[in-house]
């Protein structure tokens, strides 16, 4: 039996001492990767959305305030149906300073044959849109026909497959990367079959009252504002000089999920640094009692010649092993709850989330296993080292 | 009984007992999916039993049967059994995380205890 | 080879006591040399075991030298030192001494690993078989009795033949039959080039032994 083998050995032979070790380990890297993937998430659900909204400015009717909440409008999806007429849109669009606009028209489905959820439908017009055919264009090869839809990343229906909709078959053209907001349940299609889709709609929901034309409303109207024009001179413009519209300033819309975002993350932040600190000091205090506990058997290996270097090398490679097999313990749990789970935590949070990539997830585990690699044994060292410094004559002497 | 087979047995049934009445509460199912519901409180219950017999009468059948009933559990929402699969619904957000984290638990845990009874008849 | 105590001493410090200074052993000289055993005895408390750790490099006098063929041990750095406690010193201590992890075999082939030698087989198994724990290589530390554990760590000592043997009160957990094994061992030993100290406060020691020292209240002396 070689002496390296010896911190193996002592992990092997002694379960509870070990598991105990290990759980606390796990505990650190359970917390410090959750915490990183949570954060990172949301900040990466923040960029997609900074990225997506292209519009300064949306201008929606005051009935909408009555369906959705205005701030969450992309957060959780618009769930709610309100119109006005594209003789608003004219009005808007002729006001100082705007230097594109383009109307969308929102349908909410009650229930599709996807799924049994609510599918939020966008309509846009293709000559004008400045703000969904961008990203269209990253996965649609072609211009979007008559009864063809791209849909969101959670709408689970797959590239030439159909999707009905108000009794309407669609075809699906091309499927959208995640953003984690509410646009990934989105269904997008042209104003054409939007026009074909709201005359279905009318005649099977009762609820939806468009008195005119279908192809002659719009939801929602993108402003793009001059640079020569401030957003906020031009929406508040609109708000005094066009009746019954509301008009929303997409940067407002970031800055108020970037607070709550900051909250979150800080919350998130402290809490890492919380347990971090809490359980250092619990390893530190483990490693501390066992050195106690195990001073006759470090003076026998110093008796038969053990140098006190490797004495702490045994002690710290010990620490390291234990630290090693918490931290994949740990980092198993992480993997299996945020990423099972993590549809309930977007829910929960009511904010932009995004998860890393696969191979970001595997940067965090491998980054937070280095970490706990560096804590694990730094918690054992001042033990390591108080028991390689001991006189091993005193500790003989004491006959403990 | 030895205290191995005591402190497996008891985290095996905790989790059990998690996956069992977390279908029927706070993970339940769309549209309250009785098959489904009634398949996982079965696998659970089922398994908790199997726990139970490892904690008085220690053995490998035990374990390597509760793995398998762990394997039962992540695997029959979605892949045994149809969900929805709308990635919002209930049935992806609680009923299947739920399945997977508890069954892939009780899998580890399962092989650990199996493990170790194996090396405990080796050593004897 | 020869070791040399020349005028060591220990005191401690006692932070609250009334005499706050404590002389564990008072300078005193002392020589071993190969082939002979050296009893040190003396009543509880009198500083043998402080004088034997001394000796074997384990606890730093507070006053003198030990010194190795003219060489002072405790001027060396930690490394080489514990090289030459591996190489040329065994020390059986005091109690039960165990690495609990390592089976009673793999705790009696443990020097080996540092010496970087290998185990004489046969010589390892004569010794424990002599001692009377040949059935129990297999087992663990936690396993064994206080005397099977003494046992052990006199075999360590025995099987890696070193120049020089330290066994504080060697026969303190055994019965008869076996403190006379173990004492016949140490004389073996010594008989084989050896220098061995035994420190006991038993009679029966001081017949295996070629010179005998005593000990009381920190001071050495020849009967």
């Amino acid at each position: 039996m070689s002496i390296s083998k010896l911190p193996l050995r002592n992990i092997l032979r002694h379960p509870g001492r070990t598991t105990a070790i290990a759980i606390l380990v796990a505990v650190l890297s359970f917390s410090l990767l959750s915490g990183s993937i949570l954060v990172y998430s949301l900040n990466s659900g923040l960029r997609s959305l900074e990225n997506r909204l292209g519009a300064d400015i949306i201008v929606l009717p005051d009935s909408a305030r009555s369906k959705v909440n205005i701030d969450n409008l992309y957060l959780q999806g618009t769930t709610g149906y309100y119109y006005m007429s594209t003789a608003k849109q004219e009005e808007i669009t002729k006001r100082d300073g705007i230097a594109a606009a383009s109307g969308q028209v929102f349908l909410a489905t009650l229930r599709a044959d996807c799924c049994s959820m609510p599918v939020q439908v966008i309509g846009f017009d293709p000559e004008t849109d400045f703000t969904v055919q961008p990203w269209i264009a990253e996965r649609a090869k072609n211009d979007l026909s008559l009864n063809e839809v791209v849909v969101g990343s959670k709408v689970s229906a797959g590239v030439g497959e159909s999707l009905r909709i108000y009794g309407i078959s669609c075809r699906v053209a091309a499927r959208l990367d995640a953003t984690g907001t509410g646009l990934d349940t989105a269904v997008y299609c042209t104003g054409e079959t939007m026009a074909v889709l709201l005359n279905a709609a009318r005649e099977m929901n009762h609820e939806l009252k468009i008195t005119t034309d279908p192809s002659k409303v719009v939801s929602a109207v993108y402003l793009r504002v001059d640079p020569a024009f401030s957003v906020e001179d031009v929406a508040n413009d609109i708000n005094i000089h066009v009746r019954k519209v509301q008009a929303v300033k997409t940067r407002s819309v970031i800055s108020g999920v970037s607070d709550s975002l900051g909250g979150v993350a800080s919350t998130i932040k402290a809490l890492i640094i919380g347990v971090w600190a809490l359980s250092f000091l619990l390893l530190a205090a483990a490693f501390m009692l066992l050195g106690g506990e195990r001073k006759r058997e470090y003076a026998v290996l110093r008796v038969i010649g053990v140098s006190r270097k490797r004495l702490s090398g045994i002690a710290l490679k010990e620490a390291l092993f234990v630290s090693v097999l918490g931290g994949l313990i740990g980092i198993a749990l992480s993997l299996l709850i945020v990423l099972n789970f993590h549809s309930l935590i977007e829910k929960a949070l009511a904010l932009p989330f995004l998860l890393p990539s696969g191979r970001n997830i595997m940067l965090f585990a491998v980054s937070t296993l280095v970490c706990v690699c560096i804590a694990g044994p730094l918690s054992a060292m001042v033990s390591a080292l108080k028991l390689s410094r001991a006189d091993t004559g005193i500790i003989l002497r004491e006959g403990v | 009984m030895k205290k191995r087979n005591i402190v497996f047995g008891l985290i095996i049934g905790l989790m059990c007992i998690v996956l069992a009445l977390g279908v029927q509460t706070f993970a339940k199912p769309c549209v309250h999916d009785r098959k489904l519901m009634t398949l996982l409180t079965v696998e659970g219950g089922a398994v908790a039993v199997l726990a139970g017999i490892g904690m008085i009468r220690p053995g490998l059948k035990s374990p390597f049967l509760a793995a398998i009933g762990g394997i039962l559990a992540i695997l029959t929402p979605g892949t045994l059994m149809k969900i929805c699969a709308d990635e919002m619904m209930r049935c992806q957000v609680y009923t299947r995380p739920t399945a997977v984290v508890t069954g892939a638990l009780i899998v580890a845990l399962s092989l650990v205890w199996f493990g170790l009874e194996l090396k405990h008849r080796e050593h004897t | 080879m020869v070791l040399k105590a020349e005028q060591v001493s220990k005191y401690y410090i006692r932070p609250n006591g009334v005499a706050n200074c404590f002389e564990a052993v008072k300078p005193c000289d002392l020589t071993l040399a190969g082939g002979s055993v050296s009893v040190l005895m003396g009543r509880s408390g009198s500083g043998k075991t402080t004088l034997l750790t001394m000796l074997s490099g384990l606890l730093r006098p507070s006053h003198g030298r030990v010194l190795l063929d003219e060489k002072d041990i405790y001027a060396l750095a930690d490394r080489e030192l514990s090289r030459l406690r591996c190489t040329h010193f065994a020390v059986i201590p005091q109690g039960t001494g165990a690495v609990s992890a390592l089976s009673v075999l793999e705790n009696i082939l443990l020097p080996f690993s540092l010496i970087g030698r290998t185990a004489d087989e046969k010589t390892v198994l004569s010794v424990m078989e002599k001692l009377g724990i040949s059935h129990l290589a297999s087992a663990q530390p936690g396993e064994l009795s206080g005397g099977e554990l003494r046992r052990m760590a006199i075999a360590r000592a025995l099987c890696v033949k070193p120049d020089f043997i330290f066994a504080d009160e060697p026969t303190a957990d055994l019965d008869d039959e076996n403190s006379r094994v173990v004492l016949e061992l140490l004389r073996n030993a010594a008989d084989e080039g050896a220098a061995v100290l035994i420190v006991s406060h038993e009679a029966e020691a001081a017949r295996y032994g070629d010179r005998l020292y005593k000990m009381n209240a920190g001071q050495i002396m020849i009967p």
